[in-house]
């Protein structure tokens, strides 16, 4: 479904989890925008829920056929929002940055965040089962034989599945940055 | 070419787990926010309907107990009284109406 489809579903029927499906395909953009903005993880999380609450509010005002580009401006005026009002509560000395190193570490996230989508969107084309064997070691940090032993596999049929998924990723991703 | 190295690649690898992880997080605040939305906008649907069905009963029986009292002369002050009320509940029905329509 478009995105314009899942907003009427959502204005008119009111089928608030058509909602849910929309979110999931700007949740990374929005986060992303945020923490370019922000530079803090918890702030960008917070700005990220704050931008969605406030598209599903004025939904019905939506006109065009990409949401991405109708929420990314409501993330950043939000964001800036937000940072004056951190850059308030902070005091003076630590909030005036040199600019050129301020650039310097904008510059640095963006192109953190370009590899982190790419890392991201490569995962989510992984089959599932990779997907989950990377997950358990990376993020549960579980062992290989741990992970074997659950998911019904040889200890080395874990290990030479993830050599080849990191291998593809590398690959994609320095064809990526490349082009 | 930027080479990444495999330590990069494992911390980014790392790091997009980390990230779907807050997504999500963020995603479930959101849909508990909206659903949250939801149910109260039913509630104070419900609550109009209800406050108009009960002033709607309330200016019936009214006019039926006026048209009992006028006939009775000693009842006239209460008559007025009760007029004036029920003129006013219609008032402040009809600005609550308008007020909820604007929100």
């Amino acid at each position: 479904m478009t995105d314009r489809e899942l907003i009427a579903e959502i204005v008119q029927k009111r089928q608030t989890q058509a909602f849910a499906v929309l979110m999931s395909r700007y949740t990374g953009l929005i986060y992303s925008k945020s923490l370019q903005i922000l530079r803090r993880t918890d702030l960008a999380q917070d700005n990220t829920q704050q931008t969605f609450i406030r598209a599903y509010e004025r939904l019905e005002e939506f006109r065009g056929e990409q949401l991405g580009s109708w929420l990314v401006p409501i993330a950043t005026h939000l964001a800036l929002r937000l940072l004056e009002k951190e850059r308030r509560m902070m005091p003076s000395d630590t909030a005036t940055m040199p600019l050129q190193q301020a650039q310097t570490s904008l510059q640095e996230v963006r192109e953190r965040e370009e590899l982190l989508q790419m890392v991201a969107e490569a995962i989510d084309c992984l089959p599932p089962a990779d997907r989950e064997i990377m997950r358990r070691h990376y993020f549960d940090k579980q062992k290989t034989d741990d992970i074997a032993r659950q998911m019904g596999l040889s200890q080395s049929n874990v290990l030479v599945r993830m050599h080849r998924i990191r291998e593809r990723l590398k690959k994609q991703l320095t064809h990526e940055t490349d082009n | 070419m930027k080479q990444i190295t495999d330590n990069e690649l494992d911390q980014l690898i790392h790091l997009a787990f980390e990230r779907q992880e807050q997504l999500q997080q963020a995603e479930k605040a959101v849909m508990k926010t909206i659903a949250a939305d939801a149910r109260r906008r039913t509630l104070r649907h419900w609550l109009r309907l209800t406050a108009i069905a009960l002033t709607i009963a309330a200016i019936v029986a009214g006019y039926g107990w006026l048209l009992t009292a006028s006939r009775l002369p000693e009842q006239q002050p209460l008559l007025a009284l009760f007029g004036g009320i029920i003129v006013l509940a219609a008032v402040v029905q009809t600005a609550v109406h308008i007020k909820t329509e604007q929100v």
